[in-house]
C-alpha cells in the first residue's frame, strides 16, 4: 500500500512538474497517468502489487469529485434566465455529443473491429 | 456552556465537519440510489452535490469554508487519476485494436460537442462571454478554465459549465444509451468520457470496467483536443 502510494504520488508529482515547467495545457495527474501507463507497458510485473490499492481508489472515484462538483453553488446566477438557458444548452449539447460519439464509433468499429464477447453487453 | 450557534461556528471552522458531511452525503446518496432500485436520476454524485449545495446555501457557509475541509477528499483525486493507468494497461490490447475508430470518433465527437454548445448558446441569444465560457465544457475543469481564459471567457464560469456537464452525463448517459440500444461497452464508455470528462469516467467505471477504460481514454484525449479545437473554432467563426 505504501509502495503503491509512493508510485502514484510520485507520478502525480512528476506530471505536475512537467505541466508547470513546460506550461502544458494538460493537468499534472493526467500526464502522470500517461507516464505510469508507459512504465506499466515495459514493466508488467509492477501491475499485480499495485492493483489492490488502485482498485480501492478507483472504486471511490465518484466521491472524490463531490468537493469540486459542489463548486456549482458559487455560480449565483444559476437561477436567472441566462443561467437556466446555460444549463439547457449544456443538457442538449451533452446529449447530442454522447449519442453522436457513440454512434460514429459503432459505425466505424462494426466494419473494422467488431466488439468481442467481453466488450459487448448482452 | 456555549450556545448552539457558537458551537456550529466553531465546528464550521474545522475541516472535520465538511469532511464528514461529504462522506455522509455520499453514503445517503448511495442508499437513496439503492432505494430507488438503481434509477439513473438517483446518481450519487448528483444527489450528494444537491444535498451539500442546499445545506451550504441554507446555513450561509461559503464554498471556500466548505472546501477547506473537503479538500482532503479532493486531494485524493490526483493519485486516483494516475491510478487509472493500471486498468488502461490491463485492457491495452483492446484499446490498441480499436485505435483507428477511437481517433476518428474522437475528432468528430470533440468538434460536435464544441460546435453544438456554441451553436445552441448562440441560438438562445446568450452573451458572447458566456458562449466562450461554456464552449470547452467537455474538457476537465482545469483544462476548460485555461481554454476559456485564453479565448476571452470567464474561467470560473467554464469550471461550473464543465462540472454541470459532468453531472448531466452521469445522470443521462446510461438511460440514453440503453434506450438507443448501444451494446458496445467501448462506444458507451468512450462517448461518456469524451463528453463528460472525469465525472463521466467515474460513472462509467461504476457501470462496466471496459466502459471505464474507454472513458479514461476519451477523457484524456479530448482534454488535449478541446484545448486545440476550441480556439480554432472561434477563429473560424469570426
Amino acid at each position: 500500500m505504501i509502495n503503491a502510494l509512493i508510485v502514484l504520488f510520485g507520478f502525480q508529482l512528476l506530471g505536475t512538474l512537467l505541466e508547470r515547467y513546460f506550461a502544458l495545457p494538460v493537468p499534472g495527474p493526467v500526464i502522470g497517468m500517461a507516464l505510469l501507463f508507459g512504465l506499466f507497458l515495459v514493466r508488467r510485473s509492477l501491475i499485480a502489487p499495485m492493483k489492490p490499492t488502485t482498485d480501492v481508489l478507483i472504486q471511490y472515484l465518484p466521491v472524490l469529485f463531490i468537493p469540486a462538483a459542489t463548486g456549482i453553488i458559487t455560480f449565483s446566477d444559476l437561477l436567472s434566465v441566462d443561467g437556466l438557458l446555460l444549463v439547457l444548452v449544456l443538457i442538449l449539447s451533452t446529449l447530442i455529443g454522447i449519442v453522436s460519439t457513440a454512434w460514429i464509433f459503432c459505425k466505424l468499429a462494426r466494419r473494422w473491429v467488431p466488439p468481442n464477447e467481453e466488450e459487448r453487453s448482452s | 456552556m456555549n450556545n448552539l450557534y457558537e458551537t456550529f461556528v466553531y465546528l464550521a471552522d474545522t475541516p472535520l465537519l465538511w469532511l464528514w458531511l461529504t462522506l455522509a452525503c455520499y453514503q445517503v446518496a448511495l442508499w437513496l440510489q439503492r432505494l430507488s432500485g438503481g434509477a439513473a436520476w438517483a446518481n450519487p454524485v448528483a444527489i450528494s452535490t444537491v444535498i451539500l449545495g442546499i445545506s451550504l446555501l441554507v446555513s450561509g457557509v461559503s464554498y471556500e469554508q466548505y472546501f477547506s475541509g473537503a479538500q482532503f477528499i479532493h486531494f485524493l483525486l490526483g493519485p486516483t487519476i494516475v491510478a487509472l493507468a493500471l486498468p488502461l494497461t490491463v485492457h491495452w490490447r483492446s484499446v490498441k485494436r480499436a485505435i483507428l475508430p477511437l481517433l476518428l470518433s474522437l475528432l468528430a465527437g470533440s468538434a460536435i460537442s464544441i460546435v453544438c454548445a456554441v451553436g445552441l448558446a448562440y441560438l438562445f441569444g446568450l452573451d458572447e462571454v458566456l458562449i466562450k465560457s461554456l464552449a470547452p465544457k467537455s474538457a476537465t475543469a482545469p483544462i476548460a478554465m485555461g481554454i476559456a481564459d485564453s479565448i476571452g471567457g470567464i474561467a470560473s464560469l467554464a469550471a461550473v459549465s464543465a462540472v454541470i456537464t459532468g453531472v448531466i452525463g452521469a445522470v443521462i448517459a446510461t438511460p440514453l444509451l440503453n434506450h438507443l440500444q448501444f451494446q458496445d461497452w467501448r462506444a458507451r464508455g468512450f462517448a461518456v468520457g469524451l463528453n463528460c470528462h472525469g465525472i463521466g469516467t467515474a460513472h462509467a467505471y461504476t457501470i462496466h470496467p471496459i466502459a471505464g477504460v474507454y472513458a479514461t481514454v476519451g477523457m484524456a484525449l479530448n482534454g488535449m483536443l478541446t484545448a486545440v479545437l476550441t480556439p480554432l473554432i472561434f477563429l473560424f467563426l469570426k
